[in-house]
C-alpha cells in the first residue's frame, strides 16, 4: 500500500477501534446498547475518564508517565468534599483543584529539577497520598451536603465538563504548551536547543494533570454523595488504559493528538459497558479487556512500521 | 585475473522497489591500493558498501576475492573474508565499555571456565587502542560516555583488528577533528605499505585525491567515471559528480573584509566556562566573523554558550543595538533576533520523527502566535510552504516526516526555519557537516546573500577551507582561548591557521 494510504490509516485508527466496538457489542446486546438509560450511562462514566486523559496527555506526549491520578483524586476530591461543609460549592472546586494542582507542582519539581525519572515521583506519591487520604477521613465515609450531591445530574454536569474539555483541547492542539510538550516528547534535546524551556513546560503538564485529576476528584465525590477512602483507585490505569487504547504513542511525541483521547476513553467505556450488559463476567470481561488492549498496542505498532517502510520506499523515489 | 585484484565486483543490481539503487556497478580495488568512491547524497554509496560488507545482499551480479567467488550472507562472513567495514551509522552498543564493543562476537578467546576473562579481554582491548596510536581511549570507559569521532574510532579500530585485507571507511572523515584525522590518514598509509586495500568514502574532495590512489565517481546508482588520483583535479571529480560545470568557486569572490564597521550588533565579553576562557569578540552588522578550532578546543561549547543554552561561570554575551542588553536564556536570544543552527543535526536540531512543518515552526514559533496563545495552523503551513520553496526542499509536501529526507534536504529544513524569519544574527555551527556539495553550494550561497542583506553570522567550524573562504574575522582557538585573530586578506591562509591551531 503507499504512503497516503498508511497515513491514512494512521489518523483513523482510533475512530476504527470505535467502530467496531460499536458494531460488535450492537450484534453482542442488540437494542440494549443504544437504549437511552444506557447511553446516559456510558456517558456519565466516559466523563471522569476523558478529563484525566486530557489532563494526563500533556504528561503522556512529553514521553513521562503519570501514575500519581487515583490518589491525587482522592486527596483532592476528600480535602474538596472536607472545604464543601464550611465553604460551599466554590469553596469544593477551589480546594479540589487547587490540591491537584500543588501536587502537579511538586512533581514537575521533582522532575524537571532533580531529575528523577517520572514514574518513579509518581509511583511514590500514587502510595503516600492514598495513606494521606485514609489519614484524613480516618478509613471512614463522610457524607455531603445535599446541594453538593445534586450537582451530579448530568444537565448540571455536562456543560461544564464540555468547555473544561474544549479548553483543554485548545491547549494541546493549538497553544505552546501543548506544541511544545510534543517536541519535548519527540526530542528533549532538540526542544533545549531550540529555545524551549524544557523545565517550565514539564512542570506546566503536571499542574494540568494535576487540575484534572481535582476536576475528577470533584466528579467521583459528587458520584457517591461523600468522600470514601477507596475512590479513584486503579483510576490512573483506567484513564492509561483509554489514551493507549486511543492511540497516543507510549513514548509520547507528534502523534499525540487530542481526539485520541477522546475516542480512546469512549472505545473503554463501551467496551465495559457492552461487556456487562452481554453478561459477561467480571473475571472475564478484565481478561478481555487485557488482550484488547494488547491487541490495540500491536496493531498500532504495525501501521506504524508499515507507515515508515512506505516513508523509507518514497525517499529512495524522491532520492 | 591478475595477481594484482583483491576485490572485483561485476554488475551489481540493487533495486528498492522501483528505484535503482546500484545499476551494473563494476569496481575493481587493486592490492596496496586505496580506491576513493564518491558522489552526491543517494547516488548509491551506501548501497554498495553494505553490498560488500554483507549487510545486504544484491539483486543481481557477483563480487570475487582473491579471484574466487564471493557472495557474504551477512557482516559476519565478510569479516571472516578479512574485510573490515566503518559504516556511516554509528554501530556500537552504548550501555557496554569500549572493550565489549571492539570484542564483540569475538569473545570466544577470552572464556576461561566458561566465563568471560573480562581483565584479559579489557587488557587485549588496550594494547589494541595503543597498539593503533589512541592511548586516550580506554577500553573500560562506557562507550556512552565517548565523543561521536571517539566511538568512530573505536570502530575503526574494530576494523581494524580483523587484520582485514580490505578496509572500507563510509564517510569515517566527516565525524573526525583534525588531529584524528591526520592520525587515520597515517594508518591508511601504513596499511596501504602492508600491502592492504582500502576503499574510502568521504565528501571531502580534496583530501580525497590527496590521498588515494584511484578514485571512483558515482551518480544516481551507476558508476559515471573512474579517475586516477595524480591526473586529476578536485574541480574535475566536482564536475563529474554533478554532472554539471560547477560555477567557478562556491565560496567568497572577494578577498577583502567588509561589513559596517559602526554598528557592532553583538559582543561577547569574557566569556569563560570549563571548556572556554575569557572569550572575547565582536560582532559586526553583515559580518561573518569565523571560530575555528580543533574539535575539542571548545568552540563548539562556545556556540552554546552564545545561544546561552549552556550556563557560563562569568563573562556574558550583549547586544549593543538593544540598549546593550545582556543574553540570559534561549528564549531571549530568540526574541531578539538570533538564531542557532547548532552542530548535530539529528541530535540537537530536528525532531527526525516528526514532520517539516512542526519542525520549521518549532524554530519559527513565534511568527506562528496569534490572540491568546493560538498558534494558527494556516500560518504554520505559510512559514513551512516558503521555507521549502525558497530553499528548494525536496519533499512532497509539509506534513512529510523528516526521516524521509536526505541528509542535504535536513540541513535545508534546519537552516531554511532560521533563514525565513530574518533573524539579525545566526550563529551556524557547523552547518555544512555532512551533506554534498551541491547542498554545500547553496548553503555558502545563502550565507553570501544573507550578508548582503547586512545579517550578521557567526561561523564555527573546523573545516579549514569553509573558514578561509567566508569569513570577515577569523578567531581561531585553542584549549578554550583565542590564540590568533586573523583578518581577511593575503594572510588568511591554511598554513597560518595550522600553525598557531595545533
Amino acid at each position: 500500500m503507499s504512503l497516503q494510504t498508511w497515513k491514512k490509516i494512521q489518523k483513523i485508527f482510533p475512530f476504527i477501534g470505535l467502530v467496531i466496538v460499536m458494531i460488535l457489542f450492537s450484534f453482542m446486546c442488540g437494542d440494549k446498547l443504544w437504549a437511552k438509560r444506557n447511553l446516559i450511562n456510558i456517558v456519565n462514566n466516559t466523563i471522569p475518564l476523558a478529563i484525566g486523559a486530557s489532563g494526563m496527555v500533556f504528561v503522556a506526549s512529553q514521553g513521562s508517565t503519570d501514575m500519581s491520578m487515583g490518589s491525587l483524586l482522592a486527596v483532592a476530591g476528600t480535602l474538596g468534599g472536607i472545604a464543601s461543609l464550611q465553604y460551599g460549592v466554590i469553596g469544593f472546586v477551589v480546594v479540589s483543584v487547587g490540591v491537584g494542582i500543588f501536587f502537579g507542582l511538586v512533581m514537575g519539581i521533582l522532575l524537571a529539577y532533580f531529575k528523577v525519572n517520572s514514574l518513579m515521583i509518581t509511583l511514590a506519591m500514587l502510595i503516600a497520598l492514598r495513606a494521606v487520604v485514609s489519614y484524613i477521613t480516618n478509613g471512614q465515609a463522610l457524607l455531603l451536603d445535599y446541594n453538593i450531591i445534586a450537582m451530579n445530574k448530568l444537565s448540571t454536569k455536562l456543560p461544564i465538563i464540555i468547555i473544561i474539555l474544549a479548553l483543554m483541547w485548545y491547549l494541546f492542539s493549538y497553544t505552546k504548551i501543548g506544541f511544545f510538550s510534543r517536541c519535548i516528547g519527540e526530542n528533549e534535546e532538540v526542544g533545549r536547543f531550540s529555545g524551549i524551556n524544557v523545565k517550565k513546560y514539564k512542570i506546566l503538564a503536571f499542574m494540568l494533570s494535576g487540575a484534572m485529576a481535582g476536576v475528577a476528584g470533584i466528579l467521583a465525590v459528587i458520584k457517591i454523595g461523600g468522600v470514601s477512602p477507596t475512590i479513584g483507585n486503579f483510576f490512573e490505569l483506567q484513564v492509561m488504559t483509554a489514551m493507549f487504547v486511543g492511540g497516543i504513542p507510549i513514548a509520547g511525541g507528534a502523534e499525540s493528538k487530542f481526539y485520541k483521547v477522546i475516542s480512546g476513553s469512549f472505545i473503554l467505556v463501551i467496551l465495559q459497558n457492552g461487556l456487562t450488559i452481554a453478561r459477561v463476567g467480571s473475571e472475564i470481561s478484565e481478561l478481555i479487556q487485557g488482550v484488547i488492549l494488547i491487541l490495540v498496542v500491536y496493531l498500532n505498532i504495525y501501521i506504524e512500521c508499515k507507515f515508515t517502510e512506505a516513508q523509507m520506499n518514497t525517499k529512495e523515489e524522491i532520492n | 585475473m591478475s595477481e594484482t585484484c583483491l576485490f572485483e565486483a561485476k554488475d551489481i543490481k540493487k533495486y528498492f522497489g522501483v528505484t535503482h539503487a546500484n545499476e551494473n556497478v563494476n569496481l575493481k580495488i587493486n592490492r596496496g591500493h586505496i580506491r576513493g568512491l564518491i558522489g552526491e547524497n543517494g547516488s548509491g554509496k551506501s548501497t554498495l558498501i553494505s553490498i560488500i560488507a554483507g549487510i545486504q545482499p544484491c539483486d543481481e551480479g557477483q563480487m570475487y576475492l582473491h579471484g574466487i567467488k564471493y557472495s557474504p550472507i551477512n557482516p559476519l562472513s565478510a569479516r571472516e573474508n578479512k574485510i573490515g567495514t566503518v559504516v556511516q551509522e554509528l554501530g556500537l552498543v552504548d550501555g557496554l565499555p569500549v572493550g565489549m564493543n571492539l570484542f564483540m562476537g569475538k569473545t570466544e578467546r577470552f572464556k576461561k571456565h566458561g566465563l568471560l576473562d573480562t581483565k584479559n579481554l579489557f587488557n587485549e582491548a588496550e594494547k589494541l587502542l595503543t597498539s593503533w596510536g589512541f592511548p586516550d581511549i580506554h577500553s573500560r570507559t562506557l562507550t556512552e560516555n565517548l565523543s561521536v569521532e571517539e566511538k568512530k574510532i573505536v570502530e575503526l579500530v574494530r576494523a581494524l583488528s580483523i587484520d582485514p585485507e580490505l578496509l572500507i571507511l563510509d564517510e569515517i572523515t566527516q565525524a573526525l577533528s583534525l588531529n584524528y584525522r591526520k592520525k587515520l590518514i597515517d594508518i591508511i598509509i601504513q596499511l596501504k605499505k602492508n600491502g592492504k586495500s582500502i576503499l574510502l568514502v568521504t565528501h571531502d574532495i580534496e583530501e580525497m585525491v590527496a590521498i588515494t590512489d584511484g578514485i571512483t565517481i558515482m551518480r544516481d546508482g551507476e558508476i559515471v567515471a573512474e579517475r586516477e588520483s595524480e591526473k586529476t583535479t578536485p574541480d574535475e571529480i566536482k564536475k563529474l559528480m554533478v554532472g554539471r560545470a560547477m560555477e567557478g568557486g562556491y565560496y567568497r569572490v572577494d578577498n577583502n573584509a567588509s561589513y559596517d564597521k559602526s554598528k557592532i550588533v553583538l559582543e561577547g565579553v569574557n566569556l569563560t566556562s570549563q571548556k572556554f576562557q575569557n572569550i572575547s569578540f565582536e560582532l559586526y552588522k553583515g559580518e561573518i566573523l569565523g571560530f575555528t578550532g580543533l574539535s575539542d578546543s571548545g568552540i563548539h561549547e562556545l556556540a552554546e554558550a552564545m545561544f546561552a543554552i549552556r550556563p557560563t561561570s562569568s563573562g556574558f554575551i550583549r547586544l549593543p543595538q538593544k540598549n546593550n542588553v545582556v543574553i540570559k536564556t534561549p528564549q531571549q536570544a530568540m526574541q531578539l533576533s538570533i538564531g542557532y543552527v547548532p552542530k548535530d543535526r539529528d541530535k540537537q536540531a530536528l525532531m527526525v520523527h516528526d514532520s517539516i512543518l512542526n519542525n520549521i515552526s518549532l524554530a519559527g514559533i513565534e511568527m506562528t502566535k496569534k490572540k491568546f496563545g493560538f498558534l494558527s495552523p494556516s500560518k504554520r503551513v505559510e512559514i513551512t510552504q516558503k521555507a521549502i520553496d525558497s530553499f528548494s526542499i525536496k519533499t512532497n509536501g509539509p506534513n512529510q516526516q523528516l526521516s524521509g529526507l536526505s541528509g542535504g534536504n535536513r540541513q535545508k529544513v534546519n537552516l531554511s526555519r532560521w533563514v525565513i524569519q530574518d533573524k539579525e544574527i545566526l550563529i551556524l555551527d557547523c552547518p555544512t557537516r555532512g551533506v554534498d556539495i551541491g547542498v554545500k553550494s547553496y548553503i555558502y550561497k545563502t550565507m553570501i546573500a544573507a550578508k548582503k542583506d547586512g545579517i550578521s553570522m557567526i561561523l564555527i567550524t573546523d573545516e579549514l577551507p569553509e573558514v578561509i573562504g567566508m569569513c570577515d574575522i577569523l578567531n581561531i582557538v585553542k584549549d578554550g582561548e583565542i590564540v590568533k585573530t586573523i583578518k581577511r586578506g593575503p594572510d588568511l591562509s591554511e598554513e597560518a591557521i595550522i600553525e598557531v591551531m595545533v
